[in-house]
């Protein structure tokens, strides 16, 4: 095995200038996909990052039916109950209780549609950035944290007096004052434009909910959970699913989680034919390797070589510069993706991708996953393109291959 | 010495190799149909985007009476919206209509959301907003029906609600107080946006000016015009024609990201098929240095017996200029055909994972892609495979004039 290894390494410079010329299109190959790669995972996992850990978590509990048609009387009843069986199901899970209701909110001049969010302030830090103003604090009553563009559009300030109207619970007519406390940035357009953020006592208060909530969002410890389907049927395996859903933010948002899987099929596709342009190259210099050895390999064999060994001889070769390539094409794009460092998107922030904000930048690393996928893909374009080569190596008739010039 | 049977000796050599030749051939001919492909779906979805504004129901050109963007309050509003609409100069094959705006807060006996309002003259709004006509259950609201309300699929699902279903609406009024109406479900109706299906509401012009007090007036006009890159120059002159008391704004100004978009594609496409390129080079350098090298006997026997140097240069880069040619004849055929085919039917279809469409910073985009067809851009890419074969058959080239006739004859 080491003297295969050995023969094909010095075989592969007997001819170094063609040898360079099929690895450098292999490395760059590598590169390309691993950078490529690279970046739209990370891109990938911020958005996840900001799903999971602001508005919707890893997975969410609602009253049966909610996700379908989000009524205001579709609530968990018992949240505390609910909370402490999450809490056994998943240790280290943090649980948070949500109120979301709509409303009207307004000055004495001006008003306009509202999302309003019951939160537990000190649970939720990632859901938003207090711009202006101060934090929802437990001692103050009756303070509200509205979304900047809110106070644009309205023309409010910090201190201003703020009428919510609404309909609560019962069918009835809600309608209460609260004093803006802050102004907030958040990871969705939607959300600074028209989010009211009450303390969840308020806004149960408010919607006539009692002591219930619509959601109990579960943030699992980690970061990086993308699958999600064990902890999922564990928490399922502990709530009342009479009265109870639970469901991963991939459920909650699908388009969000189709459109991650239709880009990484799209790269999928580009990756294929980026390396069918290589292992056509590679089949090209192997088969001239093979061809121009007709001679040698013939008297290889004729002196008792083994078919398979002249063949198995071929593929390491291809195999060694495929590896050698690999290896040098991550090395480029770890270069490429550190020297870039972080991408700055903010002329894109703006933009809403399925209802979450496009990140501002995105920090530039390396990924595993992309690495290994294009090991396993490098891999297999050498050992294809030499595999035909190869064939015909171990095919050869010793005695026409010996006297061929 | 003509250039013809240096050309045919060309020709007769590449196919000395056959299987050789057509390897390096279709390597090159992949990588000019991925660049085409690739091209032409990105350009067909921002095109889309940019042509089919009605889907969305947007202008080329909005107008509202000034300040009205910044602070989107229902006094902020002008007065006989037709006349305006009619006052106008137009290019021809443009529609144009007005609306009255609000966001509004819409019940039903289960649920509350927060709704866009439009408030339109019936007529008109079908040919502005393809969803309007667009409907899954009833019918459009009679022009003179106060109380009539479409919604769409979505917020119908949201509030539980079908046709014929009362719903309550209630908007900031110019008074400043809340105003509240009732109104029913006339139709329900489709859009590929999920925002639009899920957060648009449409009426009448007067239930609308109703609801909010604001008789006679509107808040936004809409113009749709056939050449989108005109916008920009119509928004111009209407801004000039109307003067201060409006803001007249195109659609690139209304959605700054559909142009960091574009851009943002364009650079990616850029790269990616830089790269192609490059690969697309270095194989077929690969195969060109093999052909030269291994001839080098034959080329040292044709220069002992008196060919110059200069002509073997020209062979060489006559055999450069076979793969390179029909590679790009054959690649630009192959992208055309399939782009082609690509424009009519829906090559990648991901509907079934993202829905119909995607909300993409104000822009809604089709999620069955098709390929928009353009002659001008493959030509391009083309050129560019074209020009990179040409290119990379210099270095073989100059290879064969370092050759010694007595040095290449010794070569076995």
């Amino acid at each position: 095995m080491l003297s295969l290894i050995r023969i094909s390494w010095r075989n592969l410079w007997r001819n170094a200038r063609r040898t360079a010329i099929t690895m450098s299109a292999l490395t760059l190959g590598v590169a390309v996909i691993v950078g490529l790669d690279s970046y739209r995972e990370a891109t990938f996992a911020q958005m996840i990052r900001s799903v999971t850990q602001g508005l919707v978590g890893h997975l969410q509990v609602h009253g049966r039916g909610y996700q379908e048609s989000p009524e205001l009387g579709t609530v968990v009843q018992n949240p505390a109950q609910v909370e402490a069986e999450i809490s056994r199901a998943l240790p280290g899970a943090t649980p948070e209780r949500r109120v979301i209701g709509a409303g009207l909110a307004g000055t004495g001049d001006a008003s306009t549609a509202v999302l309003v969010l019951g939160i537990q302030p000190g649970r939720s830090q990632e859901i938003r950035r207090i711009v202006n103003g101060q934090e929802l604090s437990e001692q103050s009553p009756k303070r509200v944290v509205i979304g900047r563009g809110l106070a644009d559009e309205l023309g409010l300030k910090v201190g201003d007096e703020l009428v919510l109207v609404g309909q609560a619970v019962d069918g009835s007519v809600a309608n209460d004052k609260f004093t803006i406390a802050g102004m907030a940035a958040t990871d969705s357009s939607e959300m600074d434009a028209h989010g009211v953020f009450l303390k969840l006592a308020d806004a149960q208060e408010f919607f006539g909910l009692g002591d219930a909530v619509h959601q109990v969002v579960v943030r699992l410890p980690g970061e990086e959970q993308e699958d999600l389907t064990r902890p999922l049927s564990v928490l399922k395996g502990a709530l009342d699913l009479a009265s109870l859903e639970a469901m991963t933010w991939s459920q909650i948002l699908p388009e969000l989680k189709g459109m991650v899987e239709g880009k990484r099929q799209g790269q999928q596709a580009v990756n294929f034919i980026v390396f069918l342009i290589v292992a056509l190259g590679v089949l090209n210099t192997t088969s001239m390797a093979v061809f121009e050895r007709t001679r040698e390999l013939g008297v290889m064999a004729s002196l008792g070589t083994r078919p398979r060994r002249l063949w198995a001889m071929v593929v390491t070769e291809a195999v060694l510069q495929g590896l050698l390539s690999f290896a040098l094409g991550v090395g480029a794009a770890w270069l490429v993706l550190h020297a870039v460092g972080t991408v700055d998107l903010t002329k894109l922030s703006n933009a809403d991708m399925m209802g979450v904000r496009m990140p501002d930048a995105v920090q530039l690393h390396l990924q595993t996953k992309s690495v290994a996928g294009a090991f396993t893909v490098a891999l297999f374009t050498v050992v294809a393109g030499s595999l035909f080569p190869a064939i015909r190596a171990s095919r050869l008739k010793p005695v026409e291959a010996a006297r061929f010039v | 010495m003509s250039p013809f049977p240096l050309l045919k000796l060309a020709w007769r050599s590449i196919w000395r190799n056959r299987r050789r030749t057509l390897i390096s051939m279709s390597a090159a001919t992949f990588g000019l149909v991925l660049v085409i492909f690739y091209s032409s779906l990105m350009s067909a979805m921002i095109g889309e985007a940019k042509t089919q504004l009605d889907t969305t129901g947007m202008g080329h050109v909005e107008i509202s009476a000034a300040g009205y963007r910044q602070k989107p309050q229902a006094s902020r509003a002008f007065q006989d919206p037709a006349q305006v609409v009619q006052s106008l100069s137009l290019p021809p094959g443009s529609e144009a209509g007005y609306r009255v705006l609000a966001r509004a807060l819409i019940s039903s006996a289960h649920a509350s959301e927060g709704v866009e309002l439009h408030g339109v003259d019936w007529a008109n709004e079908a040919r502005l907003a393809s969803y309007v006509t667009d409907l899954r259950a009833g019918a459009l609201p009679a022009a003179g029906d106060a109380n009539g309300i479409l919604i769409g699929e979505k917020l119908a699902a949201r509030l539980k609600v079908g046709v014929g279903s009362k719903l309550r609406v209630m908007a900031s009024r110019t008074d400043g107080e809340v105003g509240a109406n009732l109104f029913r479900v006339r139709g329900i109706f489709h859009s590929i946006s999920p925002a639009i299906s899920q957060t648009r509401v449409v009426v009448g012009a007067a239930a609308a000016q109703e609801l909010l007090g604001t008789p006679g007036a509107a808040h936004e006009i809409v113009v749709q015009i056939d050449d989108p890159s005109k916008a920009d120059a119509l928004a111009a002159s209407l801004g000039k024609q109307l003067g201060g008391g409006y803001e007249v704004f195109s659609y690139g100004q209304l959605i700054p990201a559909m142009k960091s978009i574009e851009a943002l594609m364009d650079n990616a496409l850029f790269i990616a098929a830089l790269f192609v390129y490059m690969l697309v080079g270095l194989g077929v350098l690969n195969t060109a240095l093999m052909s030269v090298m291994e001839r080098t006997r034959e080329f040292g026997v044709m220069m002992a017996v008196g060919t110059r140097p200069r002509r073997l240069v020209w062979q060489v880069l006559a055999e450069s200029f076979w793969i390179a040619t029909i590679s790009a004849t054959v690649g630009l055929a192959l992208g055309l055909a399939i782009t082609w085919y690509g424009s009519g039917h829906a090559l990648m279809d991901f509907s079934k994972k993202l829905g119909e469409g995607m909300d993409l910073g104000g822009m809604t985009i089709r999620s069955a892609l098709r390929t928009a067809f353009s002659i001008s851009q493959s030509l391009k890419a083309a050129a560019y495979v074209y020009a990179m074969a040409l290119l990379v058959g210099l270095y073989p080239a100059w290879r064969v004039t370092r050759m010694r006739p007595a040095d290449a004859l010794r070569r076995a």
